[in-house]
């Protein structure tokens, strides 16, 4: 694994992870109106 | 006479495993050494130095026992299962020298409780005036709950030189079972890679974070390691005894979730992603299974919190139930909410959602407990894979595939394995929760923390405290142990002690 590879791995694992606590967060704006 | 000298032989290769296991763990004890050396907390100090003490002999005592068998004896499936087991239970009794000589706990069993909490990554705590523990201790703490994520074992691995031949089996003992590359040595070496990058990145973070939001540099350093440690670990330790209410930020809540929804990833996951293979996270049965059970669970717990009124808005809905939620299904255990409040402020229903969330858990081969997601999903494959076998009989049997870094045929060995699992969780979820009603806890508190314990969550709902009975103590390190290590070399330990007693019990009468 190259240092490349492995901040590319890093930065896609945690901006997914933000995807998808942005879609729970969106949930609760909808559900809170 | 023949078997009686096999009995010895088998013996003798699993101290040798088991006292590598041990002195590499112990090792780990030179951290805290460390840290109470450069704070100059001398009684500290002291108990780690006779603490590593005791368990280097111990594991120097049992290497030497065995290495006489170590290349002529060779290591089969039910070596590497007892290692495994054995040395967990071993190193649960040596890693609680430090809390008894410390004070903190009110008896041996609950250090006992605490340690175990820590390496099955659960996070219930016994551990008294958490708020004034020593550094060195705090250390320790936290120390143990990072290796237990990864697995003794695994660390055990990772520095093995020679005889790896039979580690394969070792490994698959400490309930892991995926080989992120053919040989087991480099796989531990690379989930520890993995683990330490993330250590890095993740402190980093967190110390930053900590110091915008008022702590001392150093403080917010050490917050920010131990926290990390819980998170990725799925743990749920914290330095405080508030837990992360103590911080009251909504940039620290966000930081560990991220950090604790990564750590309940799989490792080889995290492998293919970090090999270029980003696809994967999409189209991997474990994060697709997460995905929608997290998805499903937050939503009604968020539509009943916000329904009855718990919370006025949508970020504090986000912030305390989706938050304990997501801790909840990650089985990490983090809470910013003191644990009554399950009880006294959301109600019965959402505490039910948080005990499905505990029981279906991370993934596989991750730091995470529960039935698993990938268990999660192969149960859901075979379910649709059943009704359509049963409206297509008279047309040709069709093939059902999962995806799992591969695409991968489901077969009934696996999906049989998957019910085996699941069936022993909730056998044991039952029995815990029995046990609680049995003492006078109310039915759905003794199965939040049933939940909590068989899941490796460590989420409290109040149960679990010094007060609480010595038998719910023993049967919540047997849970831990039992759901951490997956059940078969456990099981496998039980036979084997059972069947080597009957066999001495024997051979005395014969006398």
């Amino acid at each position: 694994m190259t240092n490349k590879r492995i901040i590319s791995g890093v930065i896609t694992e945690i901006s997914y992870t933000l995807m998808f606590l942005f879609v729970l967060y969106g949930i609760n704006m909808i559900l809170a109106r | 006479m023949k078997k009686i000298i096999k009995n010895f032989d088998d013996f003798k290769i699993i101290n040798f495993y088991v006292g590598n296991v041990i002195i590499v763990t112990a090792s780990m004890m030179l951290i805290p050494i460390l840290t109470s050396l450069i704070f100059k907390e001398w009684s500290t100090l002291l108990d780690f130095i006779i603490s590593i003490s005791i368990a280097i002999s111990l594991g120097i005592f049992l290497m030497f026992t065995g290495r006489s068998k170590i290349d002529t004896v060779k290591v089969q499936w039910k070596h590497g299962l007892i290692i495994a087991s054995s040395s967990w239970l071993i190193l649960t009794l040596l890693c609680a020298v430090p809390y008894e000589l410390s004070g903190n706990t009110k008896s041996f069993l609950d250090a006992c409780f605490d340690v175990m909490s820590g390496f099955t990554t659960t996070g219930l705590a016994l551990t008294q005036d958490l708020d004034h523990l020593s550094l060195g201790l705090n250390m320790w703490r936290h120390i143990i709950t990072f290796v237990g994520g990864q697995g003794m074992v695994v660390l055990a691995l990772s520095f093995m030189v020679n005889h790896t031949l039979g580690a394969y089996k070792m490994y698959v003992g400490e309930g892991k079972d995926a080989e992120l590359v053919p040989n087991v040595k480099n796989t531990a070496r690379i989930i520890w890679k993995i683990s330490i990058v993330y250590l890095i990145i993740g402190t980093i973070m967190l110390w930053i974070n900590g110091m915008f939001i008022g702590m001392q540099p150093v403080s917010a350093f050490f917050h920010g390691l131990f926290i990390f440690m819980s998170a990725w670990s799925t743990g749920g330790f914290a330095p405080m005894s508030q837990n992360i209410l103590y911080y009251h930020s909504l940039s620290y809540e966000l930081l560990t979730m991220v950090l604790f929804v990564i750590g309940s990833l799989n490792f080889a996951l995290h492998y293919a992603i970090w090999q270029g293979n980003k696809k994967e996270i999409f189209k991997n049965i474990e994060t697709q299974s997460f995905f929608i059970t997290a998805l499903i669970i937050s939503f009604f717990v968020a539509l009943k919190l916000t329904n009855s009124g718990v919370y006025s808005n949508a970020i504090s809905v986000f912030r305390k139930g989706v938050y304990n939620v997501l801790s909840a299904h990650t089985t990490t255990g983090f809470g910013n909410l003191y644990a009554r409040q399950f009880a006294t402020e959301w109600g019965d229903f959402p505490v039910v959602m948080l005990i499905i969330a505990m029981l279906i858990g991370g993934s596989a081969c991750s730091t995470a407990g529960g039935f698993k997601g990938l268990r999660v999903g192969l149960v859901f494959k075979s379910i649709v894979a059943e009704v359509d076998k049963l409206l297509n009989s008279d047309r040709k049997i069709r093939v059902f595939k999962f995806h799992h870094i591969k695409d991968i045929v489901l077969g009934d060995g696996m999906v049989k394995s998957a019910y085996l699992i699941i069936t022993c969780y909730i056998i044991l979820f039952f029995i815990g929760t029995a046990l609680g009603t049995y003492y006078g806890y109310p039915v759905l508190s003794s199965a939040f923390e049933a939940a909590s314990v068989t899941g490796n969550v460590g989420l409290s709902i109040g149960v679990t405290a010094p007060s609480m009975p010595a038998a719910m103590k023993i049967y919540y390190i047997i849970a831990m142990y039992l759901g951490r290590l997956e059940f078969i070399s456990v099981f496998v330990l039980i036979g084997a002690t059972f069947g080597g007693i009957k066999r001495l019990w024997l051979r005395l009468l014969e006398q």
